[in-house]
């Protein structure tokens, strides 16, 4: 047994204290209650065998003085908190729940909460952490701390629109895990354990909370929203696909879809088959918001909402030198994509010393001189040259380019590099426009111009779909593009992988639209998460009962005794 | 101290017709008395015819039974039995343990009442009643009066004492030593205390071995003398003599207490069987006139 209250020693040194005030309390004189009496002839008589206690009498009535004493000590080690130590199993457990939206279906989070709070009541505060394992880690009790705090931390903690992040936990768990040090951990939910993973990880031990079965449920969720250009070439326009899937027996689920943009109803009949979901065609890629809903009653609601920030894809108001119109001409105007204007360009494109739409990003041909290279990046200093220059190539798609072609026409090295100048521009041999290279005849160099273009006028498709627990794709973000959390902290701002935790808005730096993130997990959706087995929790290795309530009901036992005793006349 | 009562509240109307139907039978009181109803030893001029004896000279000749004198030839007085008063010493304990009220009435006023109780049961049946208070030393308030009328003046008197308060303690050997010293005619002594002589049982004992008149004891108790309502750590401080004692109460001191207070009782009734004395308990906390009542009533009280 430990205490929480007080090292042993201290609990040791309140006994002794309690024992030597009592002491003195049973040796000191007690004040007397003053009673006039006719006469104290026969109180004399009485009180020959039996006089009263003066100060430091005799020590008397030890029985007593002992009954007290077990009491004072018994509600002093209640108050110091002890604490059950269970047999020592060498090991060290973690406990985790799990709080992804799978937990949702029915009671299933509040009988884990129940089974994990039970847990912690078994074990030493020192040889157990807790942990919530739900659009994110997050950390409840950490080790030693009492296990009163951990109602507090659950709070209003209930299970998030996140799909089930446990293997990823339990990977970091093995990796932080000391060498030799067996850690056990025992989860408190539906959470995949997949046997594969923990062959993986020998480094600790994963049980399963015993709860009750997982009941069948029925249930229909959108396990898929995402977006692509739009399939009939208009460059401001996207095709939207959808998918839901369910238990078996659910009514026609493009009856139960009720989908807005914007606010705006979009109309079911817009649905159209598609593989196995639905595809919304053509919508307007204004930057609105797509939200997808799935009507009527089933066990998870958190799947039956799924949202989708479109991209905003104006045409690029593009200025083209009238130097350059025979070459290309005819393929920005066949871009849907480009508007040839001669005011209020957005982008420019000229050979190199022309003074046409100075100022603007541009794409400038340049002479192939022996110091200029095929392509050359040029961007503001403010910019991180490694990145746009990552950036640029695949997104204007250099790597395509068939460069060695290229070398051999101009017989020199086709190189690219990346530069620094007060404003975007992107420069290209101007040689490659002549028909010695045959590049404007070939394929290559619609797409080359289109994306070239595309690039310096800042269009980005964004992200085909984001998902909870899923990265984002990467080249579908601005470079600028940074996510905060909702206290305005960024995140992962070394610029890794981005991974939305869980579903819901994900605001974005110098931006008023946030990113709109969906659970879109079929696992979640199918329940079919929990249906690995493994093996389930050690039994207990202490009663469940508080000791201080033990402590509490001995010193009222005792109080009780006590209290017969005096009436009886037994102690004083 | 006083027992903070006045003559209404001591001697209420209730109380004083109740006390007209009580009786007092006495055997043959001593002779020398005044007239009365009750027979004395002395032979004199009564009703009742009693013996015969030779007339000497100086006998009254209306005495002389000339019948006797015409067959015998010899001449003989009749002698006739004297009926006398029975006197009546009243002793109320006026000491400080009588007024002290613990919860309840003091005692004085069961005392005082009792003692009017006696008196006017006495001087109702032509008997005299004298009036005598009980502390740290006798004294006299009146000695033996008769008449109904005294009654009142019994009463007033009883009053004064209670307004007077208690004083001392409860000094049966030097007050009664004193009364002997009275020599007062062989009569009736009523001795009304709680009997707590702070020297106990002896005291009272040699008290009234200087008693030569026939006694009765009226012994005032209390629920609360044979069951004290104390527990725990107390102080208790004699109300006479000041004396204090500290007690740890425990069960075992309680019953050593009620065991020593048994034992007072039964010494009691010894000396009053030893001295063929009337032993009476009147409960202060009880009906007085109920208590009297069976006492006096259905046949009267006899000493």
């Amino acid at each position: 047994m430990n205490f929480t209250q007080l090292p042993l020693p201290g609990v040791l040194a309140g006994i002794a204290v309690l024992a030597g005030v009592l002491y003195a309390l049973q040796r000191l004189r007690v004040r007397h209650r003053a009673v006039t009496v006719v006469t104290t002839l026969f109180w004399r008589v009485a009180a020959e065998e039996a006089p009263a206690r003066t100060l430091r009498e005799r020590f008397r009535h030890p029985w007593a003085y002992l009954l007290i004493l077990v009491i004072l000590c018994l509600l002093w080690l209640a108050w110091a908190g002890p604490e059950w130590t269970p047999k020592e199993s060498g090991s060290f457990q973690v406990l985790v729940l799990d709080g992804s939206a799978g937990m949702a279906v029915g009671g299933r989070y509040e009988e884990a909460v129940a089974a994990l709070k039970k847990q912690v009541g078994r074990l030493p505060a020192g040889q157990r952490q807790v942990l919530w394992s739900g659009g994110g880690v997050r950390t409840l009790l950490n080790p030693g701390e009492h296990a009163l705090l951990l109602d507090r931390r659950l709070g209003s903690l209930q299970p998030v629109a996140a799909p089930d992040a446990l293997p990823a936990l339990l990977r970091s768990l093995a990796a932080s895990a000391r060498l030799g040090q067996l850690t056990e951990v025992v989860v408190f939910g539906d959470s995949a354990l997949p046997p594969d993973l923990l062959a993986r990880l020998p480094a600790i031990r994963v049980a399963r909370a015993s709860l009750s079965k997982r009941p069948s449920t029925i249930n229909s969720g959108i396990t898929a929203l995402g977006l692509t250009d739009a399939a009939s070439g208009a460059w401001d326009r996207v095709d939207v696909f959808l998918q839901v899937q369910g238990t078996p027996g659910q009514p026609d689920a493009r009856e139960r879809l009720r989908i807005d943009l914007d606010g705006r109803a979009v109309t079911p009949t817009d649905l159209r088959p598609f593989g196995s979901g639905y595809l919304l065609s053509d919508l307007p890629a204004a930057g609105g918001l797509l939200s997808v809903r799935l009507e009527g009653d089933d066990a998870l609601g958190l799947d039956n909402l799924a949202r989708l920030r479109l991209p905003e894809k104006p045409r690029l108001r593009v200025l083209l030198s009238p130097s350059l119109t025979t070459e290309l001409g005819g393929v920005l105007t066949a871009d849907p994509a480009v508007e040839l204007v001669t005011t209020d360009a957005g982008l420019v494109v000229r050979r190199q010393g022309e003074a046409i739409g100075a100022g603007l990003p541009s794409l400038e041909f340049v002479p192939a001189s022996d110091s200029q290279p095929a392509f050359r990046v040029l961007h503001p200093d403010s910019y991180d040259s490694a990145e746009v220059f990552h950036h640029a190539v695949t997104a204007i798609g250099l790597r395509e380019i068939d460069s060695m072609a290229i070398a051999q026409s101009a017989g020199r090295a086709v190189t690219a590099e990346v530069g620094t100048a007060p404003q975007w521009r992107f420069e290209v041999w101007q040689d490659l426009l002549s028909e010695e290279f045959n590049f404007t005849q070939s394929r290559a160099f619609p797409l080359f111009i289109a994306h070239a273009l595309r690039w310096l006028g800042g269009a980005r498709r964004g992200p085909a779909y984001v998902a909870a627990g899923q990265p984002l794709e990467r080249d579908a973000l601005e470079p600028e593009d940074r996510f905060l959390a909702s206290g305005g902290r960024v995140l992962d701002p070394l610029g890794a992988a981005f991974v939305p935790e869980q579903a819901g808005d994900l605001p974005r730096a110098g931006s008023d639209r946030p990113l709109a993130v969906s659970l879109l997990d079929a696992a979640t959706t199918l329940g079919s998460s929990g249906d690995v087995p493994v093996s389930t929790l050690p039994a207990s290795g202490g009663p469940t009962a508080h000791p201080a309530t033990w402590l509490l009901l001995g010193a009222l036992v005792l109080l009780l005794v006590e209290w017969y005793l005096n009436q009886t006349g037994r102690v004083p | 101290m006083s027992a903070g009562v006045t003559f209404e509240e001591l001697f209420d109307p209730t109380f004083l017709n109740a006390l007209s139907r009580w009786n007092l039978h006495a055997r043959r009181v001593s002779g020398g008395g005044r007239h009365g109803q009750r027979l004395s030893k002395d032979l004199g001029a009564g009703i009742e015819f009693n013996d015969h004896r030779p007339y000497s000279p100086g006998d009254d000749l209306r005495a002389i039974d000339w019948n006797l004198y015409r067959r015998l030839g010899k001449v003989f007085v009749r002698l006739f039995e004297e009926e006398q008063d029975l006197p009546l010493y009243l002793v109320p304990d006026v000491s400080a343990s009588l007024f002290l009220a613990q919860g309840g009435p003091p005692a004085i006023i069961a005392a005082l009442r009792s003692t009017l109780a006696f008196a006017t049961v006495g001087l109702n049946h032509h008997d005299s009643a004298g009036l005598f208070t009980l502390s740290d030393q006798l004294e006299v308030i009146f000695k033996p009066r008769a008449g109904q009328a005294q009654i009142m003046t019994f009463a007033r008197h009883l009053a004064r004492v209670a307004e007077a308060g208690g004083r001392g303690q409860t000094r049966l050997a030097e007050s009664l030593q004193r009364l002997a010293l009275l020599n007062l005619r062989k009569g009736l002594l009523i001795v009304i205390s709680d009997f707590f002589d702070p020297r106990g049982l002896d005291a009272v004992r040699e008290a009234l071995q200087a008693v030569r008149h026939r006694l009765v004891l009226v012994q005032l108790v209390r629920a609360s003398d044979a069951h004290p309502e104390l527990q725990g750590d107390v102080r208790l401080t004699d109300c006479e003599s000041g004396e204090v004692a500290d007690l740890t109460l425990t069960p075992r001191v309680l019953e050593r207490y009620k065991a020593a207070y048994s034992a007072f009782n039964d010494g009691m009734v010894e000396i009053a069987r030893q001295r063929h004395a009337r032993l009476l308990r009147i409960n202060v906390e009880g009906d007085l006139i109920d208590q009297l009542s069976r006492l006096f009533e259905h046949g009267g009280f006899r000493v």
